[in-house]
């Protein structure tokens, strides 16, 4: 039987399972929905709910047909359904005094409780009977369908986050934003009394320049690690060095964005004698071992694919380790190598507490690895909370956010294909 | 690399120049990489160790179990500390049913074509989207396209799709390594797909999957960013020692934005407080993700197979 079948059918059978799968979820929506009748749900969407409402109550009635013709009974018992809504109805229109009220209730009560256990705990007739062959494995299409959504849900989540980002930028994206301004324009005034400008070019170049300089940092650290970890180590070290990787990587972000506004910012100034130790290098630094133990994990399975027997037949040809390493490795996993950098740098761009905290917070056009930088994420972050809901100065910061989808979604996929590229050749 | 076809037995066993100049270079080239890879967990050990140092001075059940006081310059961190439990558990209720499932359809019924590779693309591109940007998400779906408000559940909503891409990649590596035959005995037997799902997929990578799951507590309890405006807020004292002190419509304090609004915002605090703060919040992370890492050593060695 079909899904949709078993959905809006009278026809054929269900079994228990089916019936409570399908159930439990309708009862649970039209509790959340009888809860909160005056919860502040988006008023514009009512009627769409209601729709939602009867279409579940209709699949509430033909899975319950389906169940009574489970156990051979005919469909015309859900009549007994009735009773209930009648019991209702005569409470709330005619005025019933007390009596006859509490009478009612119980009525309501012992139908609502025995239809229960007639639908959900009692079995079908086995084998086939007349409304159709046996029902045993019926709940197994509700459940692959259950699957199914769960396994499209990613398609409709990246879909979803695009769309509602969009939506909340758009009339402004498409109504009075000058693009050219906005990507090359370095003014950054979105409060500005009589002249707003909404250029995003210094934040933009703020972005890249502070992922550059953590890409520099955690790239040669991060392949030489990786190098380190699969090719020279033994299996326990190789073991303590991936936990210890797991780790720096589960450091949450506004952690490091402390580190680098306590800690970091000491050693700058101290080191480098700069009046404040807030600045690109100390972003840069926070970001490199933010990326370094994704462009090490990757790196490292990137290693590990290159087959045994290229080490093997360059090792008997009388190279050394390093030898085999520059001439061999390193040329038959570029791609993965490469792979490695990209997701690095893409969690670099999408980094936000981090760099909101550590790199001196000013719109600048950067011109050494001392000076301060905001970048797209910090600006975000900073501004979303104090500006107006839905005005100009607020939907430049959702077009930021569909620009920086945008750039990370292109980096990930040209990441992902290069992976494609060498699971293929 | 010795050319001369008359060499003595003596010859073949001493070392050349160039035998003695590769085994230097080798060695040379090994403890660069392991200076490589030490400077790496150097600055863990570092960080820990200087977090810990500073925040020794507020250290104290009483830190954990006190609401921020004085305009947070003093007291403790409980309702932050609970709000982020909450925050992670409602989110796991949301994210994990959804992401077993989903790496449950990826690896058991997908066929391998394109429609599959769109679903792996989509997984892939959803675990890249910057932080911040599925705060934006958040604010427009939940908060105001759903009229949840500014809550713990719309924060939670968020988080559980940030985190989404966490348990369906540990899914799938735990339901990889259920070796095909296992499957394939069970169908023999005529069992159906669910069957064998249900009774030999899932039993045998559970610990796999719970894995996955711890994984995704510790990233979650880390978050900020999504959390900033789609429920968290600065200040909301509560009833100290009552676990049950939010109602997921209301918003709530967290410890990740506790951080960074006591680093950032607030003049004055008490030197150890941010300090404490972020060991606590480091510490739980990391004890978390301890747990997971004991629990797949622990798996290895009792697996069967």
């Amino acid at each position: 039987m079909k899904f949709i079948q078993i959905l809006f059918s009278f026809e054929g059978r269900i079994n228990r399972s089916g019936w409570w799968l399908l159930n439990l979820p309708i009862f649970v929506i039209f509790a959340v929905s009888a809860v909160t009748f005056d919860f502040p749900i988006n008023k514009s969407l009512e009627h769409i709910q209601v729709i939602i409402l009867l279409v579940l109550a209709l699949v509430h009635i033909t899975i319950s047909a389906k169940r009574w013709q489970d156990k051979n009974k005919s469909a015309l018992w859900l009549l007994f359904h009735i009773v209930p809504l009648i019991c209702s109805v005569s409470i709330l229109a005619v005025k019933l005094t007390s009596g006859w009220w509490e009478l009612f209730h119980l009525i309501t009560v012992i139908n609502g409780l025995w239809t229960c256990v007639e639908l959900g705990f009692i079995k079908g007739t086995e084998g086939s009977n007349q409304y159709g062959p046996d029902s045993e494995t019926s709940s197994e299409t509700v459940i692959d369908a259950y699957i199914s959504i769960c396994g499209i849900s990613s398609i409709i989540f990246v879909f979803g986050i695009f769309f509602f980002v969009f939506k909340e930028g758009a009339g402004f994206l498409f109504g009075g934003l000058d693009i050219w301004q906005f990507l090359t324009s370095e003014e950054w005034y979105p409060t500005s009394l009589e002249n707003k400008r909404y250029g995003t070019f210094a934040l933009i170049l703020g972005t890249f320049s502070v992922t550059a300089l953590a890409m520099l940092l955690a790239v040669p650290f991060g392949l030489g690690a990786a190098i380190y970890v699969s090719e020279f180590c033994s299996p326990k070290l190789r073991e303590t060095f991936k936990i210890v990787i797991e780790f720096l990587a589960a450091i949450p972000s506004v952690v490091w964005g402390f580190i680098g506004l306590t800690l970091m910012n000491q050693l700058i100034i101290q080191v480098f004698n700069a009046p404040i130790g807030l600045t690109m290098l100390n972003g840069g630094i926070m970001l490199a071992l933010m990326s370094v133990p994704i462009i090490v994990s990757i790196a490292e399975d990137a290693l590990k694919a290159v087959p045994d027997s290229y080490r093997e037949a360059a090792e008997a040809l009388g190279a050394t380790r390093w030898q085999v390493i520059y001439r061999v490795l390193l040329p038959a996993a570029k791609n993965g190598l490469l792979a490695a950098v990209l997701l690095g740098a893409a969690r670099s761009i999408g980094e936000t507490m981090a760099v909101l905290m550590a790199t001196g917070h000013s719109v600048n056009i950067p011109s050494g690895p001392l000076s301060w930088i905001r970048t797209l994420t910090a600006t975000i972050a900073a501004e979303l909370g104090e500006v107006a809901r839905g005005g100009e100065h607020y939907q430049v910061l959702f077009i930021i956010g569909i620009l920086l989808f945008s750039i990370t979604f292109v980096v990930n996929l040209i990441a992902d294909l290069v992976i494609k590229g060498i699971r293929q050749s | 690399m010795n050319t001369e076809t008359d060499i003595s037995a003596q010859d073949m066993f001493t070392e050349t120049a160039i035998g003695k100049q590769n085994r230097h270079i080798e060695n040379v080239v090994k403890i660069f990489f392991l200076i490589m890879t030490c400077l790496m967990i150097l600055p863990l050990l570092l960080i820990i160790g200087y977090l810990f140092y500073k925040a020794l001075p507020v250290l104290s059940l009483d830190f954990l179990f006190t609401n921020p006081k004085d305009n947070m310059r003093a007291g403790g961190i409980w309702a932050p500390f609970l709000g982020t439990i909450y925050l992670v558990v409602v989110s796991l209720l949301v994210t994990a049913p959804i992401g077993v499932f989903a790496s449950v359809y990826l690896n058991e019924y997908a066929r391998d074509n394109w429609f599959t590779r769109i679903v792996n693309l989509a997984v892939v591109n959803l675990a890249g989207v910057p932080s911040i940007v599925h705060a934006l998400f958040g604010v427009g779906a939940f908060v105001l396209f759903a009229g949840l408000g500014e809550s713990i559940l719309a924060a939670s909503l968020t988080l559980a799709i940030m985190t989404l891409p966490v348990i369906i990649a540990s899914t799938t590596e735990a339901l990889k390594a259920v070796p095909m035959s296992f499957r394939e005995a069970c169908w023999n037997l005529g069992a159906t797909r669910w069957q064998t799902i249900r009774r030999i997929v899932l039993p045998n990578s559970i610990s796999g999957i719970l894995t996955g799951v711890i994984l995704q507590v510790s990233r979650a309890a880390g978050e900020t960013a999504p959390i900033m405006f789609t429920g968290a807020v600065f200040f909301k004292p509560i009833a100290e020692g009552d676990f049950f002190a939010y109602n997921i419509f209301d918003q709530c304090m967290a410890l990740s934005l506790h951080l960074y609004t006591i680093s950032t915002q607030v003049p004055d605090v008490t030197e150890g407080i941010p300090y404490g703060t972020a060991i606590v919040l480091v510490g739980s992370v990391l004890l978390v993700n301890a747990a997971s890492i004991i629990l797949r050593v622990y798996l290895r060695t009792r697996k069967k197979w």
